[in-house]
């Protein structure tokens, strides 16, 4: 459950996460749910996406690309129309969507059935990470709940307008994130990228235009439509966009869990005042993974910065997921990368040369330094497959690949060269996790 | 096949290395720098699929932007491209050491060094030593389970061009890269080998795997090739052409053209594997004479001196019309063309005659008759243009593998298809509407499709007005054949029909393809005749994708005929009785040829049965074998005086020959094939004859000056100029005029008619409706019964076909390694399950076959290709001699023979166990 902080907003994808029963259609009811689907269905399909750009609402899976301007390139075509949901959500340290599938699951499809009114579509997929038990039940749940009560089906909210909606559920391959590899999993493919152009929103799932959304992106459409947009970005503290955001924060911090905070706070106050700082006081903050572990690490002296789209590229970073990782001194910062780059080479779809190869010569080479086995060419050897792996590959991948080399190795050097000159990890053998499985923090 | 229909039609401009082009929009950043005939390393890239992006070697820069893959970039306007630099050759050379890195590096022991196209990439980026040390983590297992497949996965860089010429060329879908990452590597369907996915060997996936991860068994051993020779395939219609690569004067290997008008780089099993043939230790080497029931040796001189003198003594003692010869559809156009001028200006006989009369003698009538040429009215391309197609008794996916293929690529994308078959083929199990007809039924669905056209008004009035005649007939005929009809006659659903001749009639451009199921199956004419009334009242003719063509079976049956080895025409189809035609050869020949009408292959072992006809000569054709009732052709050949078989094995037609020519194959000659669309190809010598054989076209004209006539084309030492036959056949051939060897160099090949040498020769014939016998005739078709129906005592129909791995009667593709793969071993009888139930049939059982004519004894194979009540067997194996069985009738205009409808009863004999 989100705590409450003295950045206290707006509730809005957390609204009815206190209730025990909040995920129900009648919670959701009771709490307005399904009121903007039918101002919707009343408002003419162009005017939705407008007010959806006016929101300045951005996708919310990593890039950050405006939601109604992607809705906007779909062409005007007699070809069946389609969107997908990505809930596929496998970033090491992202964790956000599955409590909206979880938790407000009919926000979800409240919507879904909204975008795919503005852009003319019938039929929707959500595409449910393999492992997410709980959030594909309650997400089919819900789904049952919304046929049963004639919201969806062949007349949407008894309209003319027929939506189908289903869940599909992911295999556990991390690729199947990206959108393209996402398409050919729904194709009963194997899920790896395609080639872009054609991109989606002209050709896309059985090549026919496509949309593909975050949960939260998604989620984020009925509150829109219901109070407006220009309460949505009042609800915002920064210009690059609006409303309120889903932050997952993991890591060594005193209160890690999913808080709702307005967009536009600092980094720094979302490590110090919402999740209460270091949860140990000897050691103090060492670096910051800010959304996701593809994202390029930051410095504590690096982090009085809006924690947005924008200004996180202002220090060389991205604002990724929105969820971040928090480091306390004292973590090995090799050990982290050859972790890092295990889940990397091992997700690697293996069509492109530089992913597939180099992915596996970085683990290999990091795994060789941090054992203390390195050399000083292994060191630069890094950044040569790392360099040649960036902005070469098929799809971004490549750059998840190549960002945390590049920057932990530019950030912290020392440590690698450390390393080969002792021949062994100065932090000693890893450690024993405890066994005590802690539940859920939020 | 790259999809570039979408692209839109405005053009870009890009510069290249500073060089300004304009280039249609969408056009790939590749295809621009290819236009400047410039280029960049690839390796994943080809051009007959689509792009992968795979390796990203092509990589180029982009003035203020990231680089981009070339492959499959398409171009942007106004942007800057650089293919060289400093900076990208480091790229190059770094990604390139990636892919080194988990390669072994034992290039001097690989089939692949020379022509491994890593190997010239790090050459070519100056790569020395990787600097990753490489533990190769890789090294599965080789699988060396097929014949002509190596897989070798430690060499495997993962660039998926296998996986694509399966798919995106090939169509059979067996292979796909599994695992994931570094893993990755190719499997065979679930990875569990080529056999159970269905592989079909043609080989493509070797052709396109840039390195030996895939690779030909044999080509290790032998090195590179010391020569590289193009040609045609001799064994189907299709007309591949092939690059023979021989070293020492023995073929290494043979790969498709990339640069094949008809293939486009691709080939099946049999043109790509089965060669070995030619170098088999069976092989004729000797003349043969028989003496005293016996063969015994001798040499060319004394064997063509023989057969000179008893020709002439047996011409001179009974008459021209005593003589009869077969010539070949395996042999070239030159070949031919001398055999029917040895027949007409030596021997004074029209009795000249090719197999295609048990094949296609019924398409050639009909199209000529209706339409004024008789070949097929499109080309292999247009099946890409079409909407609709109609396939008609024809199992191209197995007969005529590559332009299946191209058939199966049409209708994934998106083409609809209408199959009639009784058998569910392939492509009958991929239709839109399947009509499972009865064998023999032909005639009645069809006239009942044009009853639906006429009822239901779906013609094309104006097009029949402009274009046609005798349509009131047709429409008076076709009245009473409702679909209701001849759904009692063929056993199918009414509706099948209709919705199939809707669809048909929907099409913007819908096409019909034939093949044996047509012709073969009694009253083949009226088969034909009535589908092409069916695209005359659709206007669908003269168009790209609309047509109606035959799908040819063997490699030259097309030319065998357009070069006159007919009894009643010269070539070109003009009659013998043609005054003009009969002047020009006259002059050409200084003989006056024969006027009367000359002896079909069927009149002929009938006339030498009777005692008129003394003597053959048989220009490599098993008749004994292939040819329906065996017995009675038997006995024809073994009541003449004088039999001579010009052959390359001996064969049971041999066996009963006075005199055997060794001959040779088409590896060892040089000519012209044509193929199924009339496409004119070169045929080119790669290796010697084989000592001891000769040139066929060289023993024709042997055989001629020994009976006195020169026929004109031989130089001192006897050997026969093809080009110098090609030109005195292009003068006397007004569809051909335009054909030489010289422009055939020029062009790769010609599709008559070719009629001057400026023409650029026909794709599509009738263009515009203008047909080239004026109007386009519509045949009023009546219904008759087949001649063989099935009866209380004989309650089964046995319909005969090919199988993919063999060609006819197997002489040639049962000298192959093609015997090793499981499904080319042995004939078996194809008996759906629930009919097999109904005998107590199970797979690998004997079985007796038993028709009105004779027994054979082979084993069940229970299968859903096999329609209920309906049973199906190839004519591949001689051990089995399924034309016993085979009857007599024949179509009524050609006498074409019906080897597709025979009553059998079917008792089981032995247990899979015996
Ligand atoms: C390797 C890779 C994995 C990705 N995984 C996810 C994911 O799990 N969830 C997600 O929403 N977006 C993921 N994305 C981003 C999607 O490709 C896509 O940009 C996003 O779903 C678009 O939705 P949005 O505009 O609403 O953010 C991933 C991208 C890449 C390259
Ligand atoms: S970058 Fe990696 S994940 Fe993306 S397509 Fe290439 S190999 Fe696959
Ligand atoms: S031989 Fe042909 S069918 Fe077999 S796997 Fe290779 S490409 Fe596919
Ligand atoms: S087997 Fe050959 S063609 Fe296939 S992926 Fe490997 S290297 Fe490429
Ligand atoms: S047999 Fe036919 S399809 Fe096969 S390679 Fe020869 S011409 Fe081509
Ligand atoms: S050739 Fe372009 S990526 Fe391989």
């Amino acid at each position: 459950m989100a705590k409450t902080t003295s950045f206290e907003t707006e509730r809005v994808f957390t609204k009815t996460w206190s209730n025990p029963n909040g995920h129900s259609l009648a919670a959701f009811k009771e709490a307005g749910g399904y009121k903007a689907l039918k101002k919707a269905l009343e408002m003419d399909p162009a005017a939705i996406t407008d007010e959806v750009i006016k929101s300045k609402l951005r996708g919310r899976g990593g890039a950050g690309f405006p939601a109604g301007r992607k809705w906007s390139f779909v062409p005007k075509t007699d070809k069946p129309k389609y969107i997908c949901v990505n809930a596929d959500e496998s970033e090491p340290g992202t964790f956000k969507d599955r409590y909206i599938m979880e938790r407000s699951a009919h926000m979800l499809i409240e919507g879904l059935a909204i975008a795919c009114r503005a852009i003319g579509a019938h039929t929707a997929y959500i595409y449910i990470r393999g492992e997410f038990g709980l959030a594909e039940r309650r997400m089919q749940q819900a789904l049952d709940e919304a046929y049963a009560d004639g919201i969806l089906g062949k007349k949407l909210m008894g309209t003319d307008y027929p939506l189908d909606i289903y869940v599909h559920r992911g295999a556990g391959a991390y690729i199947c994130g990206e959108e393209t590899a996402l398409l050919e999993s729904i194709e009963g493919k194997k899920g790896q990228p395609r080639l872009k152009p054609p991109f989606p929103a002209v050709e896309g799932l059985f090549a026919c235009p496509t949309i593909i959304n975050n949960v939260e992106t998604i989620a984020a459409v009925g509150p829109i439509i219901d109070k407006g947009a220009d309460w949505w970005v009042n609800l915002s503290r920064t210009e690059a966009e609006g409303g309120t955001k889903l932050v997952g924060v993991s890591g060594h911090v005193a209160k890690p869990g999913v808080y709702e905070l307005p967009n536009g706070l600092t980094l720094k106050q979302v490590i110090y005042d919402v999740a209460g700082g270091m949860r140990n006081p000897d050691k103090p903050l060492k670096a910051v993974i800010p959304g996701g572990s593809s994202c390029p690490i930051l410095l504590p002296d690096e982090l009085d910065v809006s924690f947005d789209f924008d200004a996180m590229k202002t220090v060389g970073s991205l604002m990724g997921t929105g969820c971040p990782t928090v480091i306390e001194e004292g973590t090995c910062i090799v050990r982290l990368l050859k972790r890092v780059e295990r889940f990397y080479a091992h997700e690697s779809c293996g069509q492109c040369t530089p992913c597939r190869e180099g992915g596996d010569w970085l683990f290999k080479i990091i795994s060789r330094i941090e054992e203390g086995k390195g050399t000083m060419e292994d060191i630069d050897k890094i950044e040569s497959i790392a360099s040649k792996i960036e902005g070469h590959t098929i799809c971004p991948f490549g750059e998840a690949l190549a960002w945390p080399a590049r920057s932990y190795l530019k950030k912290f050097r020392h440590e690698f060269e450390e390393h080969v000159t002792l021949g062994r990890c100065p932090h000693g053998p890893i450690p024993v996790a405890p066994l005590a499985l802690s539940g859920v923090v939020a | 096949m790259l999809d570039r229909n979408k692209i839109d039609p405005a053009t870009v401009t890009v510069k290249v290395d500073g060089i300004s082009v304009e280039v249609a929009n969408g056009t790939t950043v590749l295809d621009a720098i290819k236009g400047l005939n410039k280029s960049v390393p690839t390796l994943c890239y080809s051009d007959r699929m689509k792009p992968y992006g795979a390796c990203r070697t092509c990589l180029v820069e982009v003035e203020g932007r990231k680089p981009v893959a070339a492959c499959h970039t398409p171009v942007m306007d106004g942007a800057s491209y650089r293919t060289a630099s400093p900076f990208l050759t480091k790229l190059r050379r770094n990604i390139t050491e990636l892919i080194v890195s988990d390669h072994p590096l034992e290039c001097l022991d690989c089939s692949a060094n020379g022509r491994c196209e890593l190997q010239s990439l790090a050459q070519q980026v100056g790569l020395r030593t990787p600097r990753y040390e490489s533990p190769r983590t890789h090294n599965p297992p080789k699988d060396d389970s097929h014949p002509f497949v190596k897989l070798e996965m430690s060499k495997c860089i993962g660039c998926a061009r296998c996986v694509r010429a399966c798919d995106e060329v090939q169509g059979s879908f067996v292979l796909q890269m599994s695992g994931r990452g570094y893993d990755t590597k190719v499997i065979a369907g679930n990875d569990t080998g080529f056999e159970a996915a269905n592989c079909v060997s043609c080989g493509q996936c070797v052709f396109e795997c840039p390195v030996a991860a895939l690779a030909e068994p044999g080509t290790r051993e032998a090195g590179l090739p010391d020569q590289v020779v193009n040609t045609t395939c001799s064994y189907c219609g299709v007309g591949c052409s092939l690059d023979v690569k021989t070293k020492d004067g023995r073929v290494v290997n043979i790969e498709p053209s990339k640069r094949g008008s008809a293939n486009r780089g691709h080939t099946c099993v049999k043109g790509r594997f089965a060669h070995q043939f030619a170098h088999s230790d069976d092989r004729l080497t000797t003349p043969l004479i028989k003496e005293g029931g016996k063969f015994r040796e001798a040499s060319w001189d004394e064997a063509l001196d023989l057969v000179a003198r008893r020709f002439k003594e047996i011409h001179d003692q009974h008459g021209p019309d005593s003589m009869a010869l077969i010539s070949s559809s395996r042999c070239t156009n030159e070949e031919n063309y001398l055999m029917q001028k040895l027949a007409r200006a030596v021997m004074g006989t029209n009795s000249i005659d090719n197999c295609s009369r048990v094949c296609h003698s019924p398409s050639a009538f009909a199209l000529g008759e209706a339409l004024g040429t008789g070949a097929g009215t499109n080309s292999f391309q247009d099946v890409h243009l079409s909407d609709v197609l109609m396939i008609v008794g024809a199992n191209p996916t197995e007969a005529h593998p590559v332009f299946g293929a191209r058939i199966k690529q049409a209708v994934l994308a998106g083409c609809k298809l209408i199959v009639l078959d009784p058998r569910n083929t392939e492509l009958a199990r991929m239709a839109d509407l399947h009509i499972p007809l009865r064998p023999g039924s032909n005639v009645a669905v069809i006239n009942a499709m044009q009853h639906v056209l006429i009822a239901e008004d779906l013609l094309d009035h104006d097009f029949i007005a402009r274009c046609s005649e005798g349509f009131e007939e047709v429409k008076a005929t076709v009245a009473e054949c409702t679909p209701e009809w001849a759904a009692e006659i063929a056993h199918v659903d009414p509706e099948l029909i209709r919705a199939a001749a809707r669809m048909y009639a929907a099409g913007k451009a819908s096409q019909i393809l034939w093949g044996l199921g047509v012709t073969e199956a009694g009253h083949g004419s009226n088969t034909a005749f009535g589908m092409i009334n069916m695209a005359v009242m659709t206007g669908n003719l003269g168009r790209p994708g609309t047509g109606t063509s035959p799908i040819r079976g063997q490699n030259n049956v097309q030319g065998a005929s357009d070069v006159g080895a007919l009894p009643n025409v010269f070539s070109d189809y003009r009659s013998v009785k043609d005054p003009v035609a009969r002047a020009e050869h006259r002059e050409a020949w200084g003989v006056e040829p024969p006027t009367n009408t000359g002896l079909r292959i069927p009149d002929m072992f009938e006339a030498a049965h009777e005692g008129k006809l003394k003597a053959m000569y048989i220009l490599a054709e098993d008749v004994a074998q292939s040819d329906p009732n065996t017995t009675f052709v038997v006995g024809a050949l073994e009541s003449l005086d004088f039999l001579v078989v010009q052959e390359i094995f001996m064969n049971p037609t041999a066996e009963l020959a006075d005199v055997v020519l060794p001959g040779t194959t088409f590896l060892e000659k040089d000519g012209t094939f044509v193929n199924s669309d009339r496409r004119i190809q070169r045929v080119r010598r790669a290796i010697q004859p084989v000592p001891g054989t000769r040139v066929d076209a060289e023993i024709v004209h042997e055989v001629a000056r020994r009976m006195g006539v020169d026929l004109g084309f031989a130089a001192e030492d006897g050997t026969v100029d093809a080009s110098k036959v090609m030109d005195e056949l292009a003068r006397l051939t007004p569809k051909w005029r335009g054909v030489s060897y010289a422009r055939l160099e020029a062009h790769g090949f010609l599709q008559w008619p070719c009629p001057d040498p400026e023409h650029p020769g026909t794709d599509i014939v009738h263009r515009g409706g203008e047909f080239l016998r004026g109007k386009a005739r519509l045949t009023a078709t009546p219904w008759q019964e087949p001649g063989e129906l099935p009866d209380d005592e004989y309650p089964w129909m046995l319909t005969t076909g090919r199988q993919l791995f063999h060609y006819n009667v197997g002489t040639m593709t049962r000298r192959t390694d093609i015997v090793k793969l499981h499904k080319a071993k042995e004939e078996t009888l194809r008996i759906h399950p629930g009919d097999a139930r109904q005998l107590g049939i199970h797979t690998g059982d004997n079985v007796k076959v038993q028709s009105r004519r004779g027994e054979v004894t082979v084993r069940a194979e229970v299968t859903r290709a096999a329609n209920k009540g309906t049973v199906f067997m190839t004519f591949h194996f001689p051990e089995s001699r399924t034309n016993l069985l085979i009857g007599d009738a024949a179509d009524e205009f050609t006498g074409c023979p019906e080897y597709k409808v025979c009553a059998v009863r079917l008792a089981r004999v032995g247990s899979a166990e015996a």
